[in-house]
């Protein structure tokens, strides 16, 4: 093997990238914090951070003000019972397009494979924050699992019709 | 007998034993079934009908198979006939195992204070529905096997009858080990279980685990035994069959010790790298991965042992053998070994090509995925892309290094090795999957970006540009390797060959019109170059000593059917390779070939010498129809998709 140089030279390419992976991972882990909120994206990127550190008093402060807000023990169950499981994805925020007060934001969410030999898949879905009357950016609408579906849905309180 | 009327004899004999037998038990059952409420007069009259029409179907069908075997010695012996005894006593006794295996597990299910339903076998059955199965398939077994040692006795003519019980004991061999591994799994699994969770899960492991291995050790011991004793009977070692065996048992405990060991290093990986995991989680996760691998880990370190002794004893020469017969039987042994080390290589490779996939993915989400928020998915796939690596990097480099050494050997065994067609498959094979692999991701390139050019960018055009870059660079390593790999070969097999080729001189014997002469040396130099040729006319009597030292003579069909005195001695006293054209001569007729051109003859004669130059045997004319080669096709096709679904099938109880 010694004189196979391209074999050494992959070999050695495979330990630099394993090295390079394993020095990002912890640089990023210890690296990451909260950042500022005066766009879209921060706003996003605070709600989800506040979401992977279970700070769930923080990303609910994100959420917009209007009718059928979930409330505060309502939106923390969702993810402490794993109805939303944030453990099982990683977010990528794309720049967002802003429209009288409204905002949409390309986000890729990032989904696992099973195990060593298969691989993950992403979807590229949106996200919408609106501008409350302070200029604040508060999310409006997230897909899942960032979000429940029937937040802001009216509950229909009506009683279920008796069958003939 | 014709072979037709024999097929539907044996095949209604089997069919109307198996509905007699069934149909009996069925009774017996119903029978012993006292408590039962309900259903009982249907279980009887279904029971009775089966007897009912299968005695006279099967008395009629199988005395006439007796009584041919009785008239006819030809007929005992036939293949079918062990076919249908082996299958029968296959069948009956197999049947007979698992109803034990049922009670055995049942009862194990119970004594351990689980609910019968929770046995993997028979969770709804009774005592005597078991002892009945056992006791009629033992009967029917005891009166097969009689029939079978009154066969054996009258001494079978030919190999049929030795080649089916070969294959019954190796089917009995397989069935017991994978009672052995399975079960040994399960007690493994169950630890695990017992030490990480709560509930009655870990009891129902064991008693499955004790069950399996209760019935299906003593059958491997028993039928291992057996098989290593028969041995010293040189068609037993030297058989095709035991070899195959010997090799998918290997190779199976390979690729599941592989996969196991990848999902193991997964989730240690997973729990190293930071992920919130109580000790119990951890436990049940690396639970089924560790009791897949460690059984089938000693699995494929034992029957590669075996392996390994059975390629000693193929290739076993006497103790007088001649150096040439010593090397010929060495580098048989090497072919032999090398379908092993290439299956191993190309798992690894693909394990690592994978691994370095998600290894890259990961570094282009984690530098350039806009304002990316590490999620815990992120620290999945590194652990995922190590896990892989961790696996399949060792694993390639153990089975490719030993080929690269062999294919760089000077000499005969390099020659060999370089040549050798499972080389030139695999190289090939991944030739085309990287350049394939290249081409697609190349285009999906282009294809994000003549996108963003014409105004539709993709979402997220940099980081999903980069993934395909990134893939189109692994083809591309992976091609360029192997296409180094293939042209160094190819220089020092070129080289090689022209050295053998230059020692090999050839003399064509040639009628006086100079046709016969030129095809030959048209299609000798066509073929190789360096080859040595001279041409001597024979109605110019025997060649001189100089000519005839040539290692191989080339001779027109014509001159052997009526050769000159001087040319007879001449070509009796030769002592290097004679090979005939079959050219036309009055009164003579060749039974292959005749029909050629002498073109067609000359090219075929060319093909003969290069093989003989190169230390190999003239192949055989080649007889199948290529209606022969296209089932042998799907065929194998056939098999390629039965492999991928039994792959398919382990990884999904590996992922599971």
């Amino acid at each position: 093997m010694k004189e196979d140089r391209f074999l050494l030279a992959i070999l050695a390419g495979i330990g630099l990238l394993v090295l390079a992976a394993l020095g990002l991972f912890f640089m990023r882990q210890q690296g990451q914090d909260y950042g500022p909120e005066d766009s879209p994206e921060g706003v996003l990127r605070n709600y989800i951070f506040a979401l992977e550190n279970e700070d769930y008093a923080r990303a609910y402060s994100y959420l917009y003000e209007a009718a059928n807000k979930p409330d505060f023990d309502q939106f923390q169950r969702a993810f402490l019972n794993q109805r939303l499981d944030t453990a099982n994805a990683a977010v990528q925020i794309g720049e967002a397009r802003r429209n009288n007060g409204e905002a949409i934001v390309p986000l890729v969410i990032i989904h696992p494979g099973s195990g060593p030999f298969s691989e993950g898949y992403r979807e590229t879905v949106n996200g919408q924050l609106r501008q409350n009357a302070e200029g604040k950016w508060q999310i409006s609408s997230l897909p899942y699992p960032l979000w429940e579906w029937n937040w802001y849905t009216p509950a229909t309180s009506e009683p279920a019709k008796p069958l003939p | 007998m014709p072979t037709i009327r024999r097929l539907y004899l044996y095949a209604v004999s089997f069919v109307s034993l198996e509905t007699v037998l069934w149909g009996a038990i069925g009774l017996l059952r119903s029978i012993f079934a006292g408590e039962e409420i309900g259903g009982s007069v249907s279980r009887l009259a279904g029971a009775l009908s089966l007897i009912l029409v299968g005695i006279p179907v099967f008395l009629l069908h199988w005395l006439l198979a007796q009584r041919g075997a009785a008239r006819d010695a030809q007929d005992r012996s036939a293949r079918l006939r062990a076919v249908f005894l082996y299958g029968t006593l296959l069948a009956t006794l197999v049947a007979a195992a698992q109803n034990l295996l049922a009670l055995i597990a049942r009862s194990l299910t119970l004594a351990l204070g689980a609910d019968a339903w929770q046995a993997f076998l028979g969770g709804s059955q009774s005592l005597a529905d078991n002892l009945v199965a056992v006791f009629l398939n033992a009967v029917i077994a005891a009166y097969i096997y009689t029939v079978l040692r009154g066969d054996w006795q009258a001494s079978p003519q030919g190999d049929d009858f030795l080649e089916t019980r070969r294959l019954y004991n190796y089917l009995w061999m397989l069935y017991s080990l994978a009672l052995v591994v399975f079960g040994s799994q399960q007690l493994l699994n169950s630890l695990f279980s017992l030490a990480g969770a709560v509930g009655g899960m870990g009891r129902v492991l064991i008693a499955n685990g004790i069950s399996m291995l209760l019935v299906g050790t003593p059958i491997w011991v028993f039928t291992w035994t057996l098989i290593q004793r028969s041995l010293f009977e040189p068609p037993e070692a030297l058989s095709t069959l035991r070899l195959v065996i010997l090799y998918g048992l290997t190779l199976a405990g390979a690729i599941t010790v592989l996969g196991a060991s990848g999902t193991l290093a997964y989730q240690i990986l997973r729990f190293l790298l930071g992920e919130d995991m109580p000790a119990a989680t951890l436990l049940s996760r690396v639970g089924s991965p560790f009791s897949l691998a460690l059984p089938f880990g000693v699995v494929w370190l034992y029957y590669r042992r075996a392996l390994d002794a059975g390629i000693r004893t193929l290739t076993l020469t006497g103790p007088e053998a001649t150096p040439a017969e010593l090397q010929a039987a060495e580098l048989r042994a090497a072919s032999l070994r090398r379908v092993y080390h290439y299956v191993l290589s190309l798992l690894g490779l693909g394990a690592t090509f994978m691994g370095l996939h998600l290894l890259l993915t990961f570094l282009i989400d984690s530098l350039v995925g806009g304002q990316a928020v590490f999620g815990s998915a992120l620290r999945d796939n590194l652990a995922a892309s190590l896990a892989a690596l961790v696996v399949g990097l060792p694993l390639w480099l153990l089975a490719w290094r030993p080929l690269l050494r062999e294919a760089a050997l000077p000499g005969e065994m390099g020659d060999h090795a370089r040549r050798s067609t499972l080389r030139k498959g695999y190289l090939f094979l991944v030739l085309f999957v990287a350049v394939i692999g290249l081409m697609f991701s190349a285009g999906a390139v282009l294809f994000q970006l003549l996108s963003a050019l014409l105004g539709d960018p993709p979402p997220d055009l940099l980081a999903g540009t980069l993934r395909l870059v990134e893939v189109m660079l692994l083809f591309a390593l992976l091609l360029g390797y192997h296409w180094q790999t293939l042209r160094a070969d190819n220089r020092l097999a070129e080289r090689a060959l022209a050295r053998a080729h230059a020692q090999f001189p050839v003399l064509v014997l040639a009628p006086d019109n100079g046709e016969f002469a030129n095809h030959l040396v048209v299609a000798l130099q066509r073929e190789a170059a360096e080859l040595p040729v001279a041409a001597h006319l024979y109605s110019q009597g025997a060649p001189d000593e100089t000519l005839s030292a040539a290692r191989a003579v080339i001779l027109p069909g014509e001159l052997l059917a009526k050769p000159s005195e001087a040319m007879r001695l001449w070509l009796q006293g030769f002592n290097g390779a004679r090979l005939v054209v079959p050219t036309s001569a009055p009164g003579w007729h060749w039974i292959f070939g005749s029909g050629r051109t002498l073109t067609a003859g000359a090219n075929r004669a060319a093909r003969a010498v290069r093989h003989l130059a190169e230390g190999e045997e003239v192949p055989p004319p080649r007889e199948a129809s290529p209606w022969m080669e296209l089932v042998y096709i799907f065929a194998a096709l056939f098999a390629a998709q039965l492999l991928l679904g039994v792959v398919g099938l382990t990884m999904s109880l590996l992922t599971r």
